[in-house]
């Protein structure tokens, strides 16, 4: 090995410690892209409604990845705290993950319909008015923030390109399964799309006025509610098998 | 440079100004089209600047004898402004969470949005700021050579504040992609990613056409800086917008194989932004300023290539527990805690470095400033392996201790190696009569910022270490003992210490700003007048 | 190109070929005789470095 020519060659000193950082990176993650998603069987993991997706982009939007996570690990005070520890497969059509990486907030990984959306809709916009204790900032602005959702069907039409099963009927659909599930009427065509039927998920999708302010009004409010009360519910965990040796991880 | 070398560089600038036109008439967002005038703006002034130097020849007199200094003190300049930036804001969201009504329940106030505005300025704008400059220093020094590509360089700085400018107002507006430290969306990654080759090219061009025979060690950090960066860069953004005319995006990977990405980039952000660019800086500006030769240089080849290799593998540290497969966790913390050595071998190389020098560390708050430097250097990647444990972690993740660490690396070694340099360059570069205005004033920043840090690891560590144990207690009936909100109670006294250690901090960065902006008057303080140290004579 | 062999690769080869790369480091740099060498090259940040174009350190 002739160093000496590393010294005083640039070109060869680039490539050889471009190659020396690329093998870990090599090693780690391209198996990922194999392994994805068959780490455990389960059901009813369903890719976002048009309204639950527009709530999540507020969600990311606003930061609140950075003091939430969605990520309850194997441990027996986050499990009775926060329910059962999240499944890879629970974040598999969330691009981006929001698994966070600091909890100065809870855990939100399975928030969904631990609290009623009266208490959503008080707690976000004053959050020490029902948690006096909280150093949450406050988030009124969002429910006087009209949703912007002309674009919705260009969002699931770029989801299904990345892989998620967003099919045609549903990016055609995407404003009416929208405005069905904000106002909870004519829900007859959400519910086929994305319900506990077609998908085998735990709970139904739950379609109603989320920010308790009048059906004519789609607020921003509505969006992330609607969001927050989904997350953690598809999976059944009785149907579960922890025991299983494909089910570990 | 030639005239047609101008021209068709001033050519290409209306091409972008034209472009920005197509951009803001099309945009879908307000975000997006609020950009696209600024890159409008940004390049009918690069235009204007251009044609005006062009017109008066002034660019004529760069002569290719000379080193390329003025844009190396351009980014001194930018460093010590986004850094007082950097640290005001950091303050301010530090205080948002011990009083939470400083939140003001607005959009552009709220911590969720403020907070990678902070995180972004130190790390991109105040750190890559102090990168970019001292590299350009460095890389022309080492090499005897003026800085590659002609202006190209001054491209790299402009384009580089361009994308800060870009990032913070995107996060306060509301553009974010949710991956930490690299939020910004598509078409900012895509400038920065322009931006970045050219960078590349004149560092690059620049170790090509050296005028010495071995490349020294500094530039073989900075050169794996600049590589891996785009690497981590261009792999951990790729994404897919939902428009070519808005801002939003869906990044490509989803779930744990976009986690592992987004922790691959985010520790090797800390291995290769913060820790390589940063020891290619120590091993040029601690010699220099001890006027000692490195202690060893054997040692700083083996350091090199270990480091680099063993850092790119501790990214799954940050995901123990998680829903990511046991052994990407288990091959992750095995690297992290191997890290330990080629680490604590680069600290031991700059500490020794002053070997037979200690005295200087009396009379020389600089060297007193980089020393202090390798010594939180030291620490947090002992700190940082062991919280890689996976017993370890499991205390530690999600709590405030992450915090404490990180910040005992990036206010500990970071900001004073940094800051050491600077205050070399500032003599050296700014200054008539090659010191500066008050070493004094160095001696109050020194221990400002080091009290500063104190208050805010030991807090960082008691609130951290504290959550974590209140978060897993259970009574004797097997019940949990505390809620999540108790918790969070208790922390408050710890969060107004930390925003205090902060308060100190930003305090001895603007001191820094002070002296500075004296020296370049070309003052010296009259207390200080006839003790010229011995850095006065360069 | 799968998981398989991209894992192989790296666990075998890529190792031992990187073990390889940095014993052979490791030789060059305690190689005989070049004590000195590095010696002088700890002292370059301490070369005066006003002069442009001058070729010094071999």
């Amino acid at each position: 090995m002739k160093h000496d020519k590393i010294e005083r060659s640039a070109t060869l000193l680039l490539i050889l410690s471009f190659i020396v950082v690329t093998i870990g990176g090599l090693v780690e993650i391209v198996p990922l892209f194999w392994l994805n998603n068959t780490i455990e069987k389960v059901k009813g993991v369903r890719p976002y409604t048009p309204l639950e997706l527009a709530g999540r982009n507020i969600y990311i939007r606003e930061g609140c990845y950075l003091c939430h996570s969605q990520m309850i690990r194997p441990f027996r005070d986050e499990v009775e705290r926060y329910g059962h520890y999240s499944l890879a497969a629970e974040s598999m059509y969330d691009h981006p993950f929001q698994w966070g990486s600091k909890r100065t907030g809870p855990d939100l990984a399975r928030v969904g319909g631990k609290y009623s959306d009266q208490w959503h809709v008080q707690h976000l916009k004053d959050p020490r008015a029902v948690v006096p204790e909280s150093v949450m900032p406050g988030y009124p602005f969002l429910a006087t923030t009209e949703l912007k959702f002309d674009d919705i069907a260009d969002h699931l039409k770029t989801n299904a390109l990345l892989g998620v099963p967003y099919d045609e009927d549903m990016i055609k659909n995407a404003k009416a399964d929208l405005v069905a599930q904000a106002t909870g009427e004519d829900t007859e065509g959400l519910v086929k799309r994305y319900g506990k039927k077609r998908w085998g998920s735990a709970t139904e999708v739950k379609a109603r006025d989320f920010a308790l302010d009048g059906k004519e009004k789609i607020t921003e409010l509505d969006a992330l509610v609607a969001y927050l009360q989904m997350l953690g519910t598809l999976v059944d965990f009785k149907a579960f098998d922890v025991k299983n040796v494909e089910n570990l991880r | 440079m030639s005239l047609t070398m101008r021209w068709l560089q001033m050519g290409l600038l209306g091409l972008g100004a034209v472009l920005a036109l197509f951009m803001a008439a099309n945009a879908k967002d307000g975000l997006y089209e609020f950009h696209a005038w600024v890159f409008f703006a940004a390049a009918v002034l690069a235009l204007f600047f251009m044609a005006r130097n062009t017109m008066s020849g002034s660019y004529l007199q760069e002569k290719e004898t000379e080193y390329m200094d003025k844009v190396v003190k351009y980014g001194i300049v930018a460093t010590v402004f986004w850094g007082v930036v950097g640290f005001t804001v950091g303050v301010y969201v530090a205080s948002e969470l011990a009083f939470p009504w400083l939140n003001l329940d607005f959009p552009l106030t709220n911590f969720g949005r403020l907070r990678p505005v902070h995180t972004s300025a130190v790390i991109f704008a105040f750190g890559g700021n102090a990168l970019i400059a001292t590299s350009f220093f460095v890389v022309q020094r080492t090499n005897r050579a003026r800085l590659a590509f002609g202006n190209l360089a001054w491209f790299v700085f402009w384009g580089y504040q361009l994308f800060i400018v870009l990032a913070a107002t995107s996060y306060v507006l509301g553009g974010s992609q949710s991956r930490e430290y690299a939020e910004p969306e598509w078409y900012i990654d895509v400038w920065l990613t322009i931006v970045w080759v050219a960078y590349f090219l004149v560092f690059f061009g620049t170790l090509v056409k050296r005028n010495v025979s071995h490349i020294y060690v500094a530039n073989w950090f900075y050169l794996s800086f600049i590589v891996t960066i785009a690497m981590l860069h261009i792999g951990n953004n790729l994404a897919l917008p939902v428009s070519f005319f808005g801002s939003k995006s869906y990044a490509l990977l989803s779930g744990a194989p976009d986690a592992i990405t987004q922790w691959w980039y985010g520790h090797n952000a800390v291995g290769f932004f913060l820790t390589a660019g940063f020891l290619g800086m120590m091993y040029y500006f601690i010699p220099k300023q001890a006027e000692r030769p490195v202690y060893s240089y054997r040692l700083s080849i083996v350091h090199f290539w270990a480091l680099i290799f063993t850092y790119i593998w501790a990214g799954p540290h940050h995901l123990h527990y998680t829903a990511l497969p046991d052994w990407v966790q288990t091959l992750g913390m095995v690297m992290s805690v191997i890290l330990w050595m080629p680490s604590w071998g680069g600290m031991i190389n700059g500490l020794m470095t002053l070997s037979g020098a200690w005295d200087k560390l009396r009379t020389d708050p600089i060297l007193r400033m980089m020393v202090i430097a390798v010594a939180f250097y030291g620490m947090s990647t002992f700190e940082g392996p062991m919280m890689a444990i996976k017993s370890v972690n499991a205390l530690s993740h999600y709590t405030d201790w992450t915090v404490g660490h990180v910040h005992s690396g990036a206010l500990g070694w970071v900001g004073m190696i940094t800051m050491g340099s600077l205050y070399f360059l500032f003599a050296r570069l700014f200054s008539a009569n090659g010191r500066l205005y008050s070493y004094r004033l160095v001696s109050w920043h020194f221990w400002l910022a080091t009290l500063g840090i104190v208050l805010y690891a030991a807090s960082m560590w008691v609130s951290g270490i504290m959550q974590g144990l209140m978060w897993r207690e259970y009574d004797d009936q097997g019940f949990l003992v505390y809620s999540f909100v108790e918790t969070v109670e208790a922390m408050h006294p710890y969060y107004v210490i930390r925003a205090l250690g902060g308060l100190l901090y930003l305090t001895g960065g603007l001191i820094m700003a002070y002296n500075f902006y004296m020296t370049a008057k070309g003052r010296v303080r009259a207390a200080e007048a006839e003790l010229a140290p011995a850095r006065a004579q360069a | 190109m799968t998981y398989e062999t991209v894992a192989a690769w790296a666990g075998t080869f890529g190792t031992i070929l990187v073990g390889l790369f940095f014993l052979g480091v490791l030789i060059f740099i305690f190689r005989p005789g070049s004590k000195k060498t590095y010696e002088e090259l700890a002292r370059v940040p301490l070369h005066d470095d006003d002069n442009i174009g001058e070729r010094k350190n071999g």
